[in-house]
């Protein structure tokens, strides 16, 4: 059952159209990954979702307790919880005082809460900076603090821009275990992010904006089976511009080792294999009918020079 | 709007503002600073006097005997009178004191013709030739002598009353038919309440703002918007901001109630403090609307820039529509019936600084007051509705200074 239904959502800023037409659908208990390229329009829609920006056109509207509810409506203020990209608090405010803050605000604040704080920061290793004050803290320390403060009020859904950046990768992890508890939980978590490889992993659902418009959505796996056919994901030392594969591929994409390939219509992924065996490669790793999010992204995302020329 | 989150933003706004070190100095120092620059100036003026040494040289032996008479009877703090036996001209006294004129042996020396009899006309030299204070000494006990001996054949009586200056004792005549002596008093509460609001006003304005440029810029602006409205928000903030300006303007206010009271300092008589409970009670509800009105300006430039610099560049406005005001208020104290200060006392904005003082330095029929006061009360209302338009949309753009065409859509918004 879908929590959240997005219909012909648009938002425009003077002449740029920041998001153009948007449809999708979230699925309840799910983690919705939106991706796309710095000013595709991620945080614009996440910000409509969440009733900062009024939309020029469309409707957002949320399901709870088998009840509608309009994006506008302040009762979903409660059910949701938001932490953004650029993070902020307030500097002379001590940690705790910060936390029960945005409790309160939410109204959730109540004998529980101070138990649920105190064990938010011990999983964050800040158990003994309660008192401090936040402009006392280091950035990542400042980071974990608003992420708590984010879920403190237990949100049905938790709106993520960026959450994992200027993270280390400790904290990362620490970060992405701590949203995979929350799914547990039964909550919805979306996310926009930049790390597509994390989003592959972590995600049950994604979303790729691009210039403000929808341009592929779905689940994770569908969305990967669809593109998969005829992909290899080939792990070698070789180069492979030194390499006539002009008769086998497509199109191909290098990361180093790991090479995503597309093979021609008529190839199958076999004879592709035999053909490097036949030209002595070092073959570390082969999958066939593999393709990773970022590939798929980057095959439907057009470069910013193709887009000036209107390609 | 929701109450409760409303209160949770007043709530924290308290904390922030009554607990900062910026609150607990201005509170304590503003008073501080101004009783230290009173006695400073006191000290400047009486008690970092140096000691001054004045020569007299009087042509009339009569006039010289009763002088030297009288600066026998009288001292003087600082100042030593000498009158000299004889009498030459300036033209041939001067080159002899020259020297110790230059070197501040000497302070002045007096020539007390013949004709000064006549005309009081008399000559100084000096290297300070233009000590004012010195003349007022000069003046009472010169003249005093020339009144005695122009007019000897008097009698004593009669040439005191001659010398006696004319002393107005006003008598205010008000509309509850009550006529009370009227005093300074009335003036130095006027002028103080004034000075009290235009500072909050500025103080508290400035503080709203720069703390909302501050939200806007670190961000932490989304996350609030996200659990509150913006009006809700913005709400909060003012009358969080209201209420720290009012806890300290009773802080600064008690000390005159307790001079009023008498209850410390003896005041003079005839300065008597005549702020009655309607006028207090008129000052403190008009100074909430004032500061809400106020706040809600701020707020709104706040809002419409993300850096302190633009926001203090584009506040201009604002403070001159505290500083004209204010400036009225004090033109008051010449001329408490000028009609600049009739019209400004109903004038939006202008009025919640001049009608305060106004009603202090002359009888306001109630009728005026109430006007006057509605005046305000629409006034914060329509600020409020503004304000919140403007800033509905101004905290959430960022990157760029806002045209005035700008401001104009959002408020058609």
């Amino acid at each position: 059952m879908n929590i959240i239904e997005v219909k012909s959502l648009t938002k425009k800023f003077g002449n740029i159209t920041a998001v153009d037409n948007l449809f999708f659908s979230v699925p309840e208990k799910s983690i919705f990954a939106v991706i796309g390229r710095n000013g595709a329009g991620k945080t614009t829609t996440l910000r409509m979702m969440l009733n900062i920006y009024q939309p020029d056109q469309g409707e957002i509207i949320y399901h709870f307790n088998e009840k509608n509810y309009n994006s506008t409506n302040q009762e979903i203020y409660k059910y949701l919880s938001y932490l953004p990209e650029e993070r902020g608090l307030y500097k002379k405010m001590t940690v705790w005082d910060t936390i029960v803050f945005f409790a309160e605000l939410k109204q959730s604040y109540n004998s529980q809460t101070k138990k649920l704080i105190d064990h938010y920061l011990e999983k964050f290793n800040l158990k003994d900076r309660k008192t401090s004050k936040i402009q006392d803290l280091s950035k990542g320390n400042q980071q974990k603090i608003q992420f708590i403060a984010t879920i403190i009020s237990n949100p049905q859904i938790l709106f993520l821009d960026e959450p994992f950046s200027g993270l280390d990768p400790i904290n990362i992890n620490l970060m992405k275990d701590i949203i995979l508890e929350e799914k547990q939980k039964g909550k919805t978590i979306i996310y926009s992010t930049h790390l597509i490889d994390f989003a592959e992993k972590m995600s049950d659902e994604v979303l790729f904006i691009d210039n403000g418009k929808n341009i592929l959505c779905g689940n994770v796996n569908e969305v990967k089976q669809n593109f998969a056919k005829s992909n290899i994901i080939l792990n070698c030392d070789e180069n492979f511009n030194n390499l006539d594969f002009s008769n086998f591929i497509d199109t191909y994409s290098s990361f180093g080792k790991s090479k995503s390939i597309k093979l021609k219509d008529n190839i199958k992924p076999q004879d592709f294999l035999k053909h490097l065996i036949d030209n002595n490669i070092t073959i570390n790793g082969f999958t066939a009918n593999d393709i990773s999010l970022q590939d798929i992204f980057l095959s439907l995302v057009k470069n910013p020079a193709e887009v000036e020329n209107g390609l | 709007m929701d109450f409760n989150r409303i209160l949770v933003i007043i709530k924290r706004e308290l904390k922030e503002k009554l607990l900062s070190k910026a609150f607990i100095i201005s509170t304590i120092a503003f008073p501080a600073l101004f009783i230290f620059i009173g006695w400073f100036q006191f000290y400047l003026n009486e008690k970092s006097e140096t000691p001054k040494k004045i020569l007299v040289f009087v042509e009339n032996n009569q006039l010289r005997d009763s002088l030297t008479n009288q600066l026998k009877t009288s001292k003087y703090e600082n100042l030593t009178i000498n009158i000299s036996n004889n009498y030459d001209t300036p033209e041939k006294i001067i080159p002899i004191y020259k020297n110790s004129l230059l070197n501040d042996n000497l302070t002045g020396i007096l020539f007390i013709s013949q004709n000064s009899l006549n005309d009081k006309n008399v000559n100084y030299y000096s290297k300070y030739s233009n000590d004012e204070k010195l003349f007022r000494t000069l003046e009472n006990i010169l003249n005093t002598q020339f009144i005695f001996h122009n007019f000897s054949h008097l009698n004593k009586n009669d040439l005191n009353f001659i010398k006696k200056k004319i002393n107005f004792k006003s008598f205010k005549v008000s509309y509850d038919d009550t006529t009370a002596k009227d005093n300074t008093g009335n003036l130095i509460v006027g002028m103080i309440l004034s000075f009290l609001l235009y500072f909050s006003l500025l103080m508290t304005g400035s503080m709203i703002m720069s703390s909302i440029v501050e939200e806007k810029a670190n961000r932490i602006v989304e996350i609030i918007l996200s659990s509150v409205k913006p009006i809700e928000f913005l709400t909060g903030k003012i009358i969080g901001n209201t209420l720290t300006s009012l806890i300290q303007m009773a802080i600064w206010i008690s000390p005159i109630i307790i001079v009023q009271q008498g209850l410390i300092l003896n005041i003079p008589k005839d300065i008597i403090f005549s702020i009655d409970v309607f006028k207090f009670v008129y000052f403190l509800l008009n100074f909430a609307v004032g500061l809400i009105t106020f706040v809600g300006l701020f707020a709104a430039v706040g809002s419409m820039y993300d850096n302190p610099q633009d926001a203090q560049n584009g506040v201009w406005p604002l403070t001159l529509l505290i500083m004209i005001p204010f400036f009225i208020a004090i033109s008051l104290s010449t001329n408490p019936t000028s009609e600049i200060g009739f019209i400004t006392s109903f004038i939006p904005f202008t009025s919640i600084i001049v009608m305060p003082v106004r009603m202090n330095v002359v009888e306001v029929p109630y009728y005026q007051v109430g006007i006057s006061f509605v005046i305000n009360v629409l006034t914060a209302i329509f600020v409020f509705v503004l304000s919140a338009k403007i800033y509905k949309i101004g905290i959430m753009i960022t990157g760029k200074k806002p045209s005035f065409k700008d401001l104009l859509n959002w408020l058609k918004a």
